[in-house]
């Protein structure tokens, strides 16, 4: 059964079908029977010989069917580095690494073993691929360090690792991981067959202060005393100074001094300290407390400077409490003309607003949650960086925050907010609708290399965000230079649609060399050319460097398509000038990047390059008034008719529960509104300015109209007086929520609806439940570092006769710093356990015994290359043979004999004696041969021939001159042997009897007809 | 055959048996024994008898390498990472190495082994130090325990960033004219970045001075006879001593320039469809009988031509990233038989049976011509 299932190992051949070697025994053994038969007529040896080779044509065959391969097992072994390069671990460690890893390649390596290096940080970079040539370890970009993820790092080594030898992994580390789970890593590789030796760093700090956290209520009630408690552990007595910022502002500890904070000795062990601080401004309130130590104290109380602390990276925590909201919005618009109409209703309506500019808007979410509604005014995306849109998002969906997006010529489609984190929070598409018939934009990207850290990846990044910008209906295509292609296009100018062509065009970009940009630009212009779209625009990315000529320059000025160039690390001057030129003289725009910290804010410049070609979303026309769709909506209430608008931005409905409230022109939305996650969104496609809606500022009903909308959207107070409190247990922080009616009763089967936002811009559902009388908890998973706001909508059933209690609470929970520095010790358990886990060991730092490249404990890989058509191909050789073994007969003598007589050639005179010779030798093997066969002979033809043919008992043919000698005449023929031309003749005589009589039958028939 | 049919009694009259038995051995043997072979292949994969290199940092690995000459003594290689390193033609061991004393802004593209411009029987290292916008000569790394990340600084460089007589811009090659006792006559640097020309030193005491440059940015055909002639990025030269030309790759216009040592145009090969075409021709090397070898950047193979005629004689390679194939060759090189490609996106050079000799020394064509230039 083995045989048909799996496959079969024949020394060095892999057989893959093993099922067709079972051909080799049945048609073997057929051939066997039909041979005794069908092979009677030769003599014994020549018949085993036939047999013989048929049954090797048979296996050659079942062998080629059966997909033989041949295999070779590897004989090198791969080692691998992976190497904590998390500050945890200091710097020095790398000399000692280095030099164990030289002294070990020079002791158990050989010549063409390999090694490898993977680096762990926040992320892990492969520094050295697994090399025959690797020397020592290189390490070149190595990212963030203030973290530890051994288990991507060990994933990549897997990944990397050669095919062709045996792997190992040596993880160097502390075995403290931040990020990850290294354990299932080490599954991973126990599950690829890969041993993970540990070489352990083994930490201990003597002495350390660590600022653990910063404990504030989550929430405080206005005018309360913050009771700001800082939580620290050190490790012997430590003097030092604690320092105290209130949303980035010094708290003076200690007023009877000059300097910020105040002294304080700690002792061994955990240390509280608590700094009341006096009533503050509503809102989210941060608090950052810093100890700043002096030295180490001795029993007589004297300190000695400069120690006492180890890492630095940890002996600052933060903490955040709410303190009572009020109704805040937050404004943001660039201009004055923008804004001005919407500060007087906002005046009017009494409803406290900050108008400030994108620039100065929070970057945080914690500080976005101060305002109850935010209002963005022909606000484009790229004013925003990719984080805050995501905070944007957070906040409405996870924070319960309100969000209003009121038009003009740089907002919704027209100004890149397609594509972005925020689209899916609004209640209209950004894109148009399919149908709509509209001028359409051409965006070509012309790709050259970015020659730096992860430039591939940036590159990739900016592309992306650029076709994310644009609409389905443009065009887009990407030109880039390809060592295989040549200069093509990777993607054609085509309408985007669904991106999904495009987006794999743009993750299989090469980023290759370019020697010229001519050819370049000059196909990116021929298909903008031919492209049937308004707005026509390039985009190139490069570091100047190639070939340049005006001339292509010109032609783009011509044809009224203007190029933007992003400058990547120009390496001059002549380079730099080279595409501030080529972006002057078309009329595009010239981006230099010189630090990688720039490089991070391409995508928005080509979020921003995109909108040059979408304007034609922008609908401009004779003015018209807005059709109110007819719906009990709060927002509308007593709202029938509004004046008339002369533009807005076009998008599409996106159905489902959101509301259109306003339609334009084709139908299109003008306002809309929905419920997003905990949050509501209201857009407003036209403006609230004299630009687009002239007629509106003078209208009655201005105030009223956005006073509505504002308040709808803006998160609703609350009904209840709740208290949050949080406490951590392990990875997991508990939230406890009390709540009262407004008469102090406990509220009970209250139903809450909750959200966390969490620090990587992710939000997750938190599960509340009723644990008591009026009390509640839920529990959310705290494992990264930064801020986690939670936001809670509640709704309880009323007295008999009320209405239903409900409103929202937030609460926010700090991880205060990565866990990198929270860790004082080393975690060797977990290292062993890996190395236990894999077959693995712990080595012992000594290079002359650890022995890394081993082989004990490796299995070799087996490489195998599929050999079935050279086998099918001397299967059709041997059946060549096979015809020609029961066909020809070959005399080995005759040919020995001509061998030796050639080489006796030169003594020879006469030609006729060599021919004399031969012809007697093979008279004489034909004798013998006829005398051995006997009667056996008779039976020896090869064909049946019908019953007229003559009869014979001996070779029906036999080739040459000898069988003119009488000594081969059969002594007993019953007639006289035909020769072979006789016979040749019988045979042709037959055909030509059976010709004619055939001819004459026919021509009977032909006469009958 | 005569021999094996004197041995074959062919038992019945099935004498078409006999040839198709005798054909089909001749067709299996064809099968397993491979084609015949022609001495420079059209556009097969190159039949490397050696390869070495792959990517990476340390000794014997190239971050993208883009430059290589080489001779009897060893082949030399840069690579984006401004590291150059030797290695013996044999066997591809690592035989010494350094890396260029700056590389913030941007590596070496060009490498030349000649003379000392002083003294004839100094082997030096000449660099197309093309983001410096200099040429660099060091001493030819011989120190196999040396450290190739060391940086050196060379004995001596000429050149600054401009536009003037003698200034250079980018870079990519040199090319040095020797006399019979094999000392430097002339110095030719070629370069780009809209100084697209060809400029001509000879050496003094101190360095070189400049003698005068040919060459403009432009596409055109040029005047033949004279030096009214443009280039967009020459990338490399050789002087052919036996018609004493020097020969020029004008990379963007996908052809090659024939010149006198005066720098006047002799003729273009490329601009005719009946001639052998380039696309990108980035690497040159001469070999005996007025031939030239051409690795092509994007045609990825290596073009054998013949330099009289214009015609190809065949290639080598393709595009690929397997065994004999090609990804973007920067360069290629020889000593004695032995042809080095620099398959720079593959990170390795591969080293093949070339099909004939290099081109013979100003001292070969000397004793050939019974003394006479």
């Amino acid at each position: 059964m083995i045989l048909f299932l799996s496959s079969l190992v024949v020394g060095p051949v892999q057989f893959d079908r093993p099922v067709w070697l079972w051909l080799i025994p049945v048609l073997g053994v057929m051939t066997f029977l039909i041979g005794r038969k069908s092979l009677a007529g030769m003599n014994a040896r020549a018949r085993w010989a036939a047999f013989v080779v048929r049954i090797i044509v048979i296996a050659l065959l079942a062998g080629a069917m059966a997909e033989p391969a041949s295999r070779r097992v590897a004989t090198d072994v791969s080692v691998t580095i992976v190497q904590d390069l998390s500050r945890s671990i200091p710097r020095v460690l790398d000399e000692n690494v280095d030099s164990y890893i030289s002294q070990s390649r020079e002791g158990s390596r050989r010549a063409t073993d390999k090694l490898g290096l993977v680096t762990a940080g926040v992320g892990a970079y492969v520094q050295i691929l697994p090399s025959a040539n690797a020397r020592g370890l290189e390490r070149q970009f190595v990212g963030a360090t203030d973290g530890t993820n051994l288990a991507g790092a060990v994933r990549l080594a897997l990944g990397v690792m050669p095919q062709d030898a045996a792997n190992r992994l040596v993880l160097i580390s502390d075995g403290n991981e931040t990020i990850g789970s290294l354990r299932s890593a080490a599954e991973h590789a126990r599950a690829m067959g890969v041993p993970i030796d540990i070489l352990p760093v083994q930490l201990s700090y003597d002495s350390e202060v660590i600022v653990e956290r910063v404990a504030l209520p989550a929430t405080i009630r206005g005018g309360e005393v913050i009771n700001v408690k800082v939580v620290l552990s050190a490790t012997k007595a430590t003097a030092g100074r604690l320092q105290l910022t209130q949303n980035g502002q010094p708290v003076d500890l200690d007023p009877t001094s000059d300097a910020l904070g105040y002294e304080v000795v700690l002792d061994p062990g955990k240390n509280v300290l608590s700094v009341p601080v006096p009533p503050s401004a509503p809102g989210p309130q941060e608090f950052e407390a810093q100890f700043v130590p002096l030295g180490l104290v001795d029993a007589a109380g004297n300190i000695t400077p400069g120690t006492g602390d180890s890492l630095v990276e940890n002996n600052r925590a933060q903490g955040v409490t709410f303190v009572g909201r009020e109704g805040w919005v937050l404004v943001v618009a660039e201009t004055e003309e923008d804004v001005q109409h919407l500060r007087r209703v906002l005046e009017e309506s009494e409803i406290r607003a900050e108008i400030m500019p994108a620039d100065r808007v929070p970057t945080s979410l914690t500080e976005l949650n101060r305002y109850e509604a935010i209002v963005l005014v022909n606000e484009p995306a790229y004013n925003f960086s990719e984080r805050q849109q995501e905070n944007l998002r957070q906040y409405v969906h996870d924070s319960g925050g309100g969000l209003a997006m009121l038009g003009g010529p740089s907002s919704f489609g027209a100004g890149g907010w397609i594509g972005s984190p925020l689209e899916d929070a609004l209640p209209i598409k950004l894109d148009p609708p399919q149908k709509r018939q509209m001028p359409r934009g051409a965006l070509v990207l012309v790709i050259h290399s970015v020659e730096m850290p992860q430039g591939a990846y940036w590159g990739k990044q900016v592309s992306n965000a650029a076709v994310d910008a644009l609409s389905r209906l443009d065009l887009a295509g990407i030109v880039e230079v390809n060592w295989a292609q040549g200069v093509d296009w990777v993607h054609p100018l085509l309408p985007l649609g669904d991106r999904v062509q495009i987006k794999q065009a743009i993750n299989n970009l090469t980023f290759g060399d370019m020697q010229n940009f001519d050819p370049s630009l000059r196909l990116a212009l021929n298909g903008l050319k031919n492209a049937d779209a308004g707005q026509k625009h390039c985009i190139i990315i490069s570091d100047g460097d190639p070939t340049l000529s005006r001339s292509v320059l010109q032609q783009f000025v011509a044809e009224g398509v203007s190029i933007s160039a992003v400058g990547v690390f120009p390496h001059s001057t002549r380079d730099y000038n080279s595409l501030k030129d080529m972006a002057e003289i078309t009329g595009g725009t010239f981006y230099p990047v010189n630090t990688q910290a720039a490089l991070t804010t391409l995508p928005e410049i080509f979020i921003k390059e995109a909108q040059t070609i979408k304007r034609s979303l922008i609908w401009e026309g004779p003015a018209f008034s807005p059709a109110v769709v007819a719906a009990p909506i709060e927002s509308m209430r007593g709202i029938s008719s509004v004046p008339q608008i002369t533009g807005y931005v076009v998008a599409a409905d996106r159905g489902g529960l959101s509301m259109v409230t306003l339609r334009g022109q084709e139908d299109d939305p003008i306002a809309a509104q929905w419920q997003f996650g905990l949050g509501r969104v209201y857009t407003f496609t036209s403006d609230a300015t004299t630009r687009w809606a002239a007629g509106w500022t003078g209208w009655g009903q201005f105030k009223a109209f956005w006073e509505q909308q504002l308040r709808w959207v803006m998160r609703p107070g609350g009904d209840a007086n709740l208290r949050v409190t949080t406490s951590q247990d392990g990875d997991e922080t508990v939230v406890e929520i009390e709540a009262l009616d407004s008469e102090g009763e406990r509220i009970n089967f209250a139903a809450f609806r909750a959200r966390v936002a969490t620090p990587d811009g992710k939000g997750a559902d938190v599960q509340i439940r009723q644990v008591g009388p009026g009390l509640y908890q839920g529990r959310i998973k705290t494992d990264e570092a930064g801020s986690y706001v939670v936001s809670m909508a509640y709704k309880a059933p009323g007295d008999a006769d009320g209405p239903p209690i409900e409103g929202t609470v937030q609460a926010a929970i700090t991880r205060p710093f990565a866990d990198e520095f929270r860790a004082l010790d080393d975690n060797l358990p977990l290292l062993r356990d890996v190395a236990a886990l894999t077959g693995g060991t712990v080595l012992q730092w000594d290079p002359t015994t650890d022995n890394l490249w081993r082989r004990d404990g490796l299995e070799m890989p087996v490489s195998t290359r599929s050999i079935w058509l050279w086998v099918a191909a001397a299967g059709i050789g041997m059946f060549l043979i096979d015809v020609g073994v029961r066909r020809v007969r070959i005399d080995p003598r005759a040919i020995g004999m001509f061998f030796v007589r050639s080489m006796r050639k030169s003594e020879q005179k006469e030609a006729g004696e060599q021919m004399g010779s031969l012809h007697a030798a093979r008279a004489k093997a034909k004798a013998r041969m006829d005398g051995e066969a006997g009667d056996k002979r008779k039976a020896a033809r090869k064909f049946e021939a019908s019953a007229d043919m003559p009869l014979s008992d001996g070779p029906i043919a036999v080739s040459g001159p000898s069988e003119d000698t009488g000594s081969l005449r059969k002594p007993e023929a019953p007639r006289p042997k035909p020769t072979n031309s006789e016979d040749e003749e019988g045979g042709m005589s037959r055909l030509m009897k059976a010709k004619r009589r055939a001819q004459d039958e026919y021509g009977k028939d032909g006469d009958r007809k | 055959m005569y021999a094996v049919s004197k041995g074959i009694h062919i038992r019945q009259q099935s004498s078409i048996s006999a040839i198709a038995w005798i054909g089909g051995v001749f067709v299996t043997a064809m099968l397993i024994g491979g084609a015949g072979c022609n001495e420079i292949p059209d556009g097969a994969a190159i039949e490397a008898d050696l390869v070495f290199g792959d990517v990476g940092l340390s000794y014997g690995q190239f971050s993208y390498p883009r430059g290589i000459d080489a001779n009897e003594r060893g082949v030399v290689v840069v690579d984006k990472s401004a590291r150059v390193q030797r290695f013996d033609v044999e066997t591809g061991a690592y035989l010494g190495g350094f890396r260029m004393p700056a590389w913030d802004l941007g590596k070496p593209t060009g490498l030349t082994l000649g003379p000392s411009l002083h003294d004839a029987s100094t082997e030096m290292l000449y660099v197309a130090d093309t983001h410096y916008h200099r040429i660099a000569v060091f001493p030819v790394p011989e120190d196999a325990t040396a450290d190739a990340k060391q940086t050196t600084e060379p004995e001596l460089s000429f050149g600054v960033y401009g536009e003037g007589p003698g200034e250079f811009v980018y870079v990519t090659d040199v090319a040095l004219l020797l006399d019979e006792s094999g000392a430097v006559e002339r110095v030719y640097v070629s370069e780009y970045g809209g100084n697209d020309r060809i400029s001509v030193f000879e050496p003094t005491a101190d360095g070189v001075s400049f003698l005068y440059s040919f060459g403009i940015f432009g596409d055109g055909p040029g005047t033949v006879g004279t030096r009214d002639v443009q280039f967009e990025r020459p990338q490399a030269m050789a002087i052919d001593y036996t018609t004493r030309e020097l020969i020029v790759l004008d990379n963007c216009n996908h052809r090659v320039g024939r010149f006198t040592l005066e720098g006047e145009l002799i003729t273009w090969i490329g601009d005719d469809t009946d001639e052998a075409q380039f696309l990108h021709p980035q690497g040159l090397v001469l070999l005996e009988g007025q031939r030239a070898m051409i690795a092509e950047f994007l045609g990825n193979r290596v073009q054998v031509i013949d330099l009289a005629t214009g015609a190809s004689l065949g290639s080598y390679g393709y595009a690929g990233r397997g065994e004999g194939e090609l990804a973007s060759p920067w360069g290629v090189a020889l000593a004695g038989r032995d042809a080095f490609v620099l398959d720079s996106g593959n990170n390795r050079v591969q080293r093949f049976r070339a099909p004939g000799r290099s081109a013979p020394t100003p001292e070969k064509v000397m004793a050939d011509s019974g003394g006479t230039p």
